[in-house]
């Protein structure tokens, strides 16, 4: 069983989906424009130190993104199970 | 039909190497760097190809074609006040996938199109095979695949865009899904004719439908209530049937039809998709290498700068001491003459001996940092900190930059997407010392009390902007987006671009900066003669003398150092009637330092200043101008009491 959780939550190194995206249309966008939409598959690479920002890597679309902890709360994934 | 001059327009996302390719067509013209929206305006260029006269244009990098920050919009706009005859749309072919949703929309312009398929190297190395056949098949446009970072494949670019030239171009063959496409026809014929969106029915329809809640929504509520109506009910039917808004649809959609050719066109060598040189990110993005390495490298380049430059400031400044003493006693110390030739050769042998020995290394270092891709990730370091005063790591890149020129940073604060975060970035930037400001603080600093005590100087100038950052944070609420920056592929840099990058810097200081410093030079030494720097002197002297505790005689250097930061330097060795040797015989350790401490801060150079004034306004210029001078007279008694 799938459990959701918000991108600050994941393990790294452990693939996840976009569930959701909470927010307004500008940030919401900007991430769609980015090439990380809803559905995509994603990994975290790492987190900046002291509360820092974290490094999103998209399994879909091949990029990779630094998002601050403000932005990764309001994204919501679903961890794919443990291989 | 054919132009007589075709304008060709490059458009892509950031990073994808638009640059890159632009000067390959068009020689030394734009600056490149792998950092996301180093291209923040728009470059134009006339080149010769086979006898034929082309214009080509460079956009700032867009992710799509509804901007979201001040450079996107810039790349919008010119897209169709250029009124391009062919759209060349750059793509990093090692990220097709999301690269393909910009190429998509563009695909709606109906436009003659080409689509140059950059990075093929990186995409190769990634294990992406692309076959480029079946993708002229999908988007129904020339593909021409290219690596421009060594010229490959440019010709062949420019020959296929001028194939295309004046073809009316097929409808997209690519569709959206059946509800989407039965609502942009329904649109479509509700288009009244002559309504005020260029390019075709279609384009505008999507558009129409993705605007919700955006300026030009409103405004065509004022203009035309029944159209909104009309747009209103099939953007609320399409939203209804989908359960979201639509410009999440229509991005879904793109994505998913852009998805879907990358897969029918590509094959993936590797399993899961690596970011690459992820095994160097590692280490570089570090929670504690990261930042040693940061440090490292900051550290590095000063001591780097400073034994690169010193050396060489000795040997050029000897000959220039000596031509000196020669002028004296040729033409007489006193005479009007000696004042000229003394002021020209100050003017000229400053800039050669103090200047450039300092300002090449930088350059160079800053721009093999931008190319790398550092940039990026010294954002992501340093976003927590920025955090602290106020703002977030995508400010970083304006500030590194700063260290190079203050006024290339006051642009770049366009990829900055709340203008809250613009104003305040731009206010920090004047702080940075800039590479002028550096040379003042080697060439006196350094050079006088070690390299040290300069790098403690830097260290407390960074200090300072944070804590500026932080008071000026409390003044300025307004809402400030979090991070969310691209992290590009770390790219081996080409010295071919690092000389072209440093060149074109070096060139506009050639130009521009160094007359200045030689008409500064002689002004000086003509209000020397004829006794009008006295008054100058007179005048500032409460400041000069009894606030800062310095000889009157530099009073004038600081009106000068407006023009250009180097100025002070050079004019403060004039004014004060000595050589760069003898300097610490007429002033003490302590005035040096106070001296150094006020320049460094008063004001933003006069290009500085203007650059805010274009590009946040005069209020902010006064503001910063106003900031500047105050910060620099208190840190300065600050300074003088510790001392």
């Amino acid at each position: 069983m799938p459990i959701m959780k918000s991108l600050i939550e994941l393990e790294a190194n452990s693939a996840a989906r976009i569930k959701s995206i909470e927010g307004g249309r500008g940030i919401r966008q900007r991430l769609f424009a980015l090439g990380f939409h809803i559905g995509d598959r994603i990994s975290i690479q790492g987190r900046g130190a002291f509360r820092g920002p974290l490094l999103v890597s998209n399994l879909t679309t091949g990029t990779c993104l630094a998002v601050g902890r403000g932005i990764a709360q309001r994204i919501q994934v679903e961890a794919e199970d443990d291989p | 039909m054919t132009p007589e001059i075709p304008v060709l327009i490059l458009i892509g996302q950031p990073n994808c190497g638009k640059s890159t390719l632009f000067n390959g067509m068009a020689g030394l013209k734009a600056e490149t760097s792998n950092f996301p929206g180093t291209t923040v305006k728009h470059t134009h260029s006339q080149i010769t190809f086979e006898g034929r006269l082309l214009s080509i244009i460079d956009l700032p990098g867009t992710y799509s074609l509804n901007p979201s920050d001040p450079a996107e919009k810039v790349a919008l706009t010119h897209l169709f006040r250029e009124k391009p005859d062919v759209v060349i749309n750059v793509v990093d072919a090692s990220l097709l996938g999301r690269s393909l949703e910009l190429t998509l929309e563009l695909l709606e312009l109906n436009k003659p199109m080409i689509v140059a398929l950059n990075m093929m190297d990186l995409a190769e190395k990634k294990g992406v095979v692309i076959d480029t056949t079946a993708l002229e098949g999908k988007l129904g446009v020339p593909v021409v695949p290219l690596v421009a970072r060594r010229g490959q494949g440019v010709k062949t670019l420019i020959e296929r865009a001028l194939d295309v030239l004046g073809e009316p171009r097929e409808a997209p063959a690519q569709r959206y899904s059946d509800d989407v496409e039965s609502a942009i026809d329904e649109m479509e014929l509700l288009v009244p004719q002559g309504f005020p969106l260029e390019a075709n029915r279609r384009f505008t329809a999507i558009k129409l439908i993705e605007s919700s809640g955006l300026y030009s929504d409103r405004a065509m509520a004022e203009a035309d209530p029944s159209l909104k109506r009309n747009v209103d009910r099939i953007r609320r039917d399409l939203e209804a049937k989908r359960g979201k808004p639509a410009y999440e649809i229509l991005a879904a959609e793109r994505h998913h039809l852009s998805q879907k050719i990358f897969e029918d066109c590509c094959r993936l060598m590797t399993g899961d998709r690596q970011s690459p040189g992820g095994k160097a990110d590692a280490v570089l993005m570090h929670p504690f290498y990261g930042y040693l390495i940061l440090a490292a490298i900051l550290v590095g380049f000063f001591f780097l700068i400073f034994k690169v430059g010193n050396p060489l400031e000795n040997l050029l400044l000897s000959p220039l001491q000596h031509l000196r003493e020669a002028l004296a006693v040729r033409l007489g110390a006193g005479t009007l003459l000696f004042h000229l030739a003394d002021g020209l050769l100050q003017g000229i042998g400053g800039g050669v001996a103090i200047v450039l020995p300092y300002f090449i290394p930088l350059l160079l270092l800053m721009a093999l940092l931008e190319d790398i891709g550092y940039l990026a990730r010294a954002g992501f370091l340093m976003d927590t900190f920025m955090h602290r005063i106020g703002l977030h790591g995508k400010s970083v890149t304006p500030f590194i930059l700063g260290f190079g020129c203050n006024v290339p940073a006051i642009v770049a604060t366009r990829i900055l997407e709340s203008r809250r975060d613009r104003v305040v970035t731009a206010l920090l930037i004047p702080f940075i010392p800039c590479s002028a400001r550096t040379t003042i603080i080697l060439a006196l600093v350094a050079f006088y009390l070690g390299p040290w005590w300069a790098l403690g100087f830097y260290a407390v100038n960074i200090l300072l902007v944070a804590v500026l950052g932080r008071v000026i944070s409390m003044f300025m609420t307004g809402p400030s987006p979090g991070l969310i920056l691209e992290i590009p592929s770390l790219k081996m840099p080409s010295l071919k671009s690092l000389l072209q990058k440093t060149y074109f810097q070096l060139s506009s200081f050639l130009k521009f900066a160094w007359p200045l410093l030689v008409v500064g030079s002689l002004v000086l030494s003509v209000l020397q003669f004829i006794g009008a720097d006295a008054v100058i002197n007179a005048g500032l002297s409460p400041l000069v003398v009894h606030g800062l505790g310095l000889p009157r005689e530099l009073g004038v250097t600081l009106v000068f150092g407006f023009l250009r930061k180097e100025l002070s330097l050079l004019m403060m060795l004039q004014a004060l009637g000595t050589g760069y040797r003898g300097l610490l015989t007429v002033i003490t350790r302590e005035q040096l330092v106070i001296f150094t401490v006020f320049v460094s801060l008063f004001i933003p150079c006069l290009s500085t200043f203007g650059m805010i004034w274009k590009e946040l306004g005069r209020k902010i210029a006064f503001l910063s101008a106003a900031l500047s001078v105050g910060v620099a007279v208190v840190i300065s008694l600050i300074v003088r009491v510790i001392l």
